[in-house]
Order: structure tokens, then C-alpha cells, then sequence
């Protein structure tokens, strides 16, 4: 018995015994990268796993209740877990309408996912975030966005009313499947977050220094290396937020420094460049 | 897929489970998890491996719907595809020797279509299946039978039948190309 080794072959020829589980670890390693760049191949896989499906499906039998039970109460812990991680916010100041209590990112019937679109990057699934991720994050932006200097009640109103409307916006857009998460720290101090999907994004920042009298942060989307001129900030506190529609899957996001009313074309260094992972 | 059941998802039920809603993951459940138990069960024949296998899998769509890409596949197929793998990762993990006898037993043994199913769809599909099933050239047939519920490697299967591994690849390949016609499985 000679042993081949899978750089002798096509991974063609291991397709349909990939799909019925018959290869070792490298080969089903090798058989689903060459999948990922070859759309052909693709779509002949999704054959073979289709038809592959119906041998198990064929020999469908109801599992006892009791996994029916446990499965339920898994994922029942699972969003219980959610539930408290979104309530676990700093108290807001007396007299604030808090967003606490809020289940940030399980609501049923809260959110409507967006439609992935199919990008030009072949069927590699893109990564969507993890359920606890996106609880952590909007929980960690409504503790950002409560978390104020006390201005005046109504102020402080006013924000937590934008703040629950951001955190809105922000669960609506993790939902996406297509969703990603980019994160990096800004030269000039703090850590920005974006969520980017096929054409939105929100830019969320904390940790940041006011820019100074004048100036505001500028958010630029980054398309083909030229910065198309986004969304202007002041700083409330130390963070801010921006969002954009002008963003599109692929493009990049890039954070300056500009004179208030924002500029066209960037008139200092980024402090700050994200590019999402296509 | 080729014949509907009284399950029939919604094209959105699963945007919603990745959304967290729950009463939608409980329809699913109610969809899959017949074909995932009985995946399992196939390749894995101890009802207790099997419950386990189904609850992991189950428990995983509900924390990975948002990764699912229909590009490769409706619902069940990726549902079933998880149950086939895992079931698999067991049997070379935990049974192997166990596998290999069973194999052997297999082989004098046809694979029981009539298996015991309570829901109606499984029933139109095993008769299908059946009746596709004896499209293939004996074979053709050992070799998928022996990889998919045997959970045996295209290597072991060559070594089992004595046979050359590029003879088993295109056995495999030549039956499951024959299946998917005449199944009318498109994806």
C-alpha cells in the first residue's frame, strides 16, 4: 500500500469522501482551503454535503425529551448569561433614565438582522461575532455612554435617551451576519472599537483626549487608499461615537484630528487605521 | 430539499435564532433535531452517544447560528453535517476498535432503510434513499456505506476491501455524484 500524500493530488478528487467525513485532519484541512478559493468547487461541495445529508437524514429518529430539556434549558442559560452581563452597568446619577434592565442583546424581535450580502471573497464564511462578544460590547458602550460628568438632569436625560438609541443601533448592526469587529488604540490615546457590516459602521471610542478647542475627531472611510470625508465629533467626556453609511464591505476606517465643521481631505496623520479582514 | 416536511422553516428562522430569540430556536429544534439524533444514531448506534451528540449539536447552532452561510447549504445539511463530524470525531477517538468490528459486521450485514422512524418525511426520505441506494454498483455502495455510517477513513476502507485508495476515492466520489441525481439534490 503506497501512501500518497495530499500535495500529489487534486483536492477534487477528496471531495466527496470530505464530505461523508472519510479524509484524516490534513486532508479535510487541504480540501477546505482550496474550497475557500475556488467557487466551483464550492458549489459541488455544497452537492456532496447536501446529498450526504439526506444518508443521515434518511435515519431521522425524535432524540428523547430529555435532550429536547437540556438543550432548551442550555440555551435558556445561555441568555440568562447575556441578560446579566447587559445589565451589569455602572448606576447611573439619580434622576437618570438608565438603560439598565435592558437586555442589549437577546430581545427577541429587537433586532432585524440585516441581509448578508454575498461579497466578491468566494464562500470562507466570514466570522460573525460571538453572542457574548456583541452582550459585552453594547454593555461596555452603555456603561461609556451613562458613565457622564453630571451636566444638568436633562442633559444627563438626553444622553441616556441617545445612549439606549446607540446601543439600539449598535445590537441592530452586530446582529448582521456579515458583522465584524475592529479594535486598535488611537497615537494620541484611548482605544476606538468599530463594528463594520456590508455598509454601515459605528466607530466607538473610549479612553480619548479632547481634541482641544476647535477641532474635532473626523472619521474617514477608506476606499481604494483615498479617505472619503466621513462624520465630524466633538468628545463627551473621554469617548465619543460616530457611525457611517457610507461605509462599504472592504473599505477601511481611519480617525484624524480636524478643525471644527470637519475638512474634505485629512489635514493630520490618522492616529488611528482600521482595515476589516476580508 | 428533495421532500418537505411538516417542518418546514421559515426562509428566517434562523436570522432569528442568531438574533438570540428563543422561541424561534425552539421550532428549530423541532426541525433538526430528528435528522441530527438520527445521524448519531446511525454512525454511532448507542442511543447515549447519540443524545449526547444531538445536544451538542444542537447547543452549537443556537452559539453559532450568526456563522452559518446558507451559500453552503440549507439549514439541515449544515445541521447534519455537524451531527456526521462529530459522530465521526467519536468513533475514531473513543471506538475505534469498536468501529473497525462493527465495520466487519456491516459488511454481512445491509444497512437497515426501515430503520424505525416517527416522522413521516423520514420515512418518504428513507424510501428515497432506498430506492437510490439500488442505483449504485455494489461497490460503489459498500464503499459509501462503509465510510459514512461505518465512520471508516477512504484509507481504512481501501485497506478493509483491499482495494487501491484511488479505486475507493472514485467509488466513493462515482456514488455519492449517482446519489445526488437521483436524490435531486441540488445543494
Amino acid at each position: 500500500m503506497t501512501e500518497d500524500s495530499m500535495s500529489h493530488h487534486d483536492p477534487h478528487d477528496l471531495l466527496a469522501a470530505w464530505a461523508i467525513d472519510a479524509v484524516d485532519p490534513d486532508e479535510r484541512a487541504a480540501v477546505e482551503r482550496a474550497i475557500a478559493e475556488d467557487p466551483a468547487l464550492a458549489e459541488e461541495a455544497a452537492g456532496f454535503l447536501a446529498t450526504a445529508a439526506v444518508l443521515g437524514a434518511a435515519r431521522a429518529v425524535t432524540p428523547p425529551t430529555q435532550v429536547r430539556d437540556r438543550v432548551l434549558a442550555a440555551i435558556r442559560t445561555d441568555a440568562t448569561t447575556t441578560q446579566a452581563a447587559a445589565t451589569h452597568l455602572p448606576a447611573a446619577s439619580p434622576g437618570t433614565r438608565s438603560p439598565r434592565g435592558r437586555d442589549g442583546a437577546t430581545r427577541p424581535g429587537s433586532t432585524r438582522p440585516g441581509t448578508a450580502r454575498s461579497d466578491a471573497t468566494g464562500p470562507g464564511s466570514r466570522r460573525g461575532l460571538s453572542r457574548r462578544l456583541r452582550t459585552v460590547l453594547v454593555a461596555a458602550v452603555l456603561a461609556v455612554a451613562i458613565a457622564l460628568p453630571s451636566v444638568s438632569a436633562w442633559q444627563q436625560h438626553q444622553r441616556a435617551v441617545q445612549a439606549e438609541a446607540r446601543a439600539d443601533r449598535i445590537t441592530a448592526l452586530l446582529a448582521s451576519p456579515d458583522a465584524q469587529l475592529l479594535s486598535g488604540d488611537l497615537s494620541s490615546g484611548g482605544t476606538a472599537t468599530a463594528v463594520v457590516t456590508a455598509d454601515a459602521a459605528l466607530v466607538t471610542a473610549e479612553g480619548v483626549s479632547d481634541p482641544g478647542d476647535g477641532k474635532v475627531y473626523q472619521l474617514w472611510v477608506m476606499r481604494d487608499g483615498v479617505p472619503v470625508p466621513d462624520a465630524t465629533t466633538g468628545v463627551s467626556g473621554d469617548a465619543f461615537q460616530i457611525d457611517t453609511t457610507a461605509y462599504r464591505a472592504g473599505d477601511g476606517l481611519a480617525l484624524t484630528v480636524e478643525p471644527t465643521g470637519g475638512s474634505q481631505a485629512p489635514t493630520t496623520d490618522p492616529l488611528l487605521v482600521l482595515a476589516p479582514t476580508v | 430539499m428533495p421532500v418537505p416536511g411538516p417542518h418546514t422553516l421559515a426562509d428566517d428562522t434562523l436570522d432569528r435564532v442568531a438574533a438570540g430569540d428563543q422561541d424561534a430556536f425552539t421550532a428549530l429544534y423541532d426541525a433538526l433535531a430528528p435528522a441530527v439524533h438520527g445521524t448519531a444514531l446511525a454512525v454511532l448506534r448507542d442511543p447515549d452517544h447519540a443524545a449526547e451528540v444531538t445536544q451538542e449539536v444542537m447547543v452549537e447552532i443556537w452559539r453559532t447560528a450568526d456563522r452559518y452561510d446558507r451559500r453552503l447549504g440549507s439549514p439541515r445539511t449544515w445541521a447534519t453535517t455537524m451531527a456526521h463530524r462529530r459522530a465521526i470525531d467519536r468513533v475514531r477517538s473513543v471506538q475505534s476498535q469498536r468501529t473497525r468490528d462493527q465495520a466487519a459486521l456491516d459488511r454481512d450485514r445491509p444497512i437497515d432503510y426501515d430503520h424505525v422512524s416517527e416522522q413521516v418525511e423520514g420515512r418518504l426520505e428513507a424510501e428515497r434513499l432506498r430506492h437510490c441506494m439500488d442505483g449504485l454498483t455494489d461497490t460503489q455502495r459498500e464503499s459509501v456505506t462503509l465510510a459514512y455510517y461505518g465512520g471508516l477513513s477512504y484509507r481504512e476502507v481501501a485497506e478493509d476491501l483491499g482495494a487501491a485508495l484511488p479505486t475507493i476515492k472514485s467509488r466513493i466520489r462515482d456514488g455519492l455524484i449517482r446519489l445526488r441525481d437521483c436524490l435531486g439534490v441540488t445543494r
